[in-house]
């Protein structure tokens, strides 16, 4: 069966994508997201695919690393994405169809995005999301290793204080 | 060599770190049940490499830094590297240079006059 990204238009066979390093490390940078922030980021790297090429899964690794590279505040970040896409997007439709090759465009939205104050959380403190319906889910290895973290610092601040 | 443990600020701004770097999920990443042992050894490598460490002074300093190993690290760092991002220490306010000593006003008279002479 053959699959087809409807953003960045890359077409392979499905157990072609599962057995591609890149790919399954896209899915799990994906997967360890909010969607207020994943789908934003998808998007951005639509901008980077050429009009003649789809863009290589290793490229999108190394775009999408560096993108959540950029900013600790999710929110913040989901906000300077949608709006770079919608601008770049208005730019598309005027004409200009040159990808991206550099984040300097969503650096400058970036400076100009105020902290998201009410309900931020940090790239490094996502929570598991409960899913719909009540269906128990694991979380992955990744919100996992996050939680236990989290754990560990709760400990370190409450054993500073009682040193203190 | 330093035995003293890490003080529990610096063990939560490495794990904070440890976190970032984490969900970026970089080829070497440690697994799951491994991430708190990992953290913990950072902390220690920081602390008998990184000399005495002040909450007021370097909390920001070590997060300055992860986030600049986020962004830089193309796999999963060593605890060395942390070292090229790290930033100096803000420098205390310097005092003002002392004032000139009658003797020194003096020779600098005189070397002034010199000059003065040799030029006119």
């Amino acid at each position: 069966m053959r699959l087809r990204c409807p953003v960045c238009h890359a077409e392979a066979a499905l157990e072609a994508w599962a057995e591609d390093d890149a790919a399954r490390e896209m899915m799990a940078i994906l997967s360890g997201l909010d969607a207020t922030l994943g789908r934003p980021l998808v998007a951005y790297l639509g901008l980077w695919r050429s009009a003649s090429r789809a863009l290589s899964w290793d490229r999108a690794v190394r775009i999408a690393r560096e993108v959540l590279a950029l900013e600790a505040d999710a929110q913040r970040l989901a906000a300077a994405l949608s709006q770079t896409v919608e601008q770049l997007r208005l730019k598309r439709d005027a004409g200009d169809v040159r990808p991206l090759t550099g984040h300097n465009y969503l650096k400058r939205v970036l400076e100009g995005t105020p902290p998201q104050a009410s309900g931020a959380i940090a790239v490094g403190q996502v929570q598991p999301q409960p899913q719909r319906g009540g269906a128990a889910r694991a979380p992955s290895a990744t919100v996992d290793g996050v939680l236990r973290l989290e754990a560990l610092k709760r400990r370190a601040r409450g054993e500073a204080g009682d040193a203190g | 060599m330093r035995d003293e443990a890490a003080p529990g600020w610096l063990v939560a701004e490495v794990a904070e770190g440890i976190q970032r770097l984490l969900v970026l999920r970089l080829e070497g990443c440690p697994p799951a049940d491994a991430v708190e042992a990992v953290a913990l050894a950072w902390a220690d490598a920081l602390m008998l490499r990184g000399g005495r460490w002040s909450e007021a002074l370097d909390a920001s300093r070590i997060r300055r830094a992860f986030r600049a190993l986020a962004a830089h690290a193309v796999r999963w760092p060593a605890p060395a590297d942390i070292w090229t991002h790290m930033p100096s220490r803000p420098e205390p306010p310097r005092l003002s240079p002392p004032d000139p000593t009658p003797e020194q006003r003096e020779r600098i008279r005189n070397m002034l006059q010199q000059v003065r002479q040799k030029i006119i």
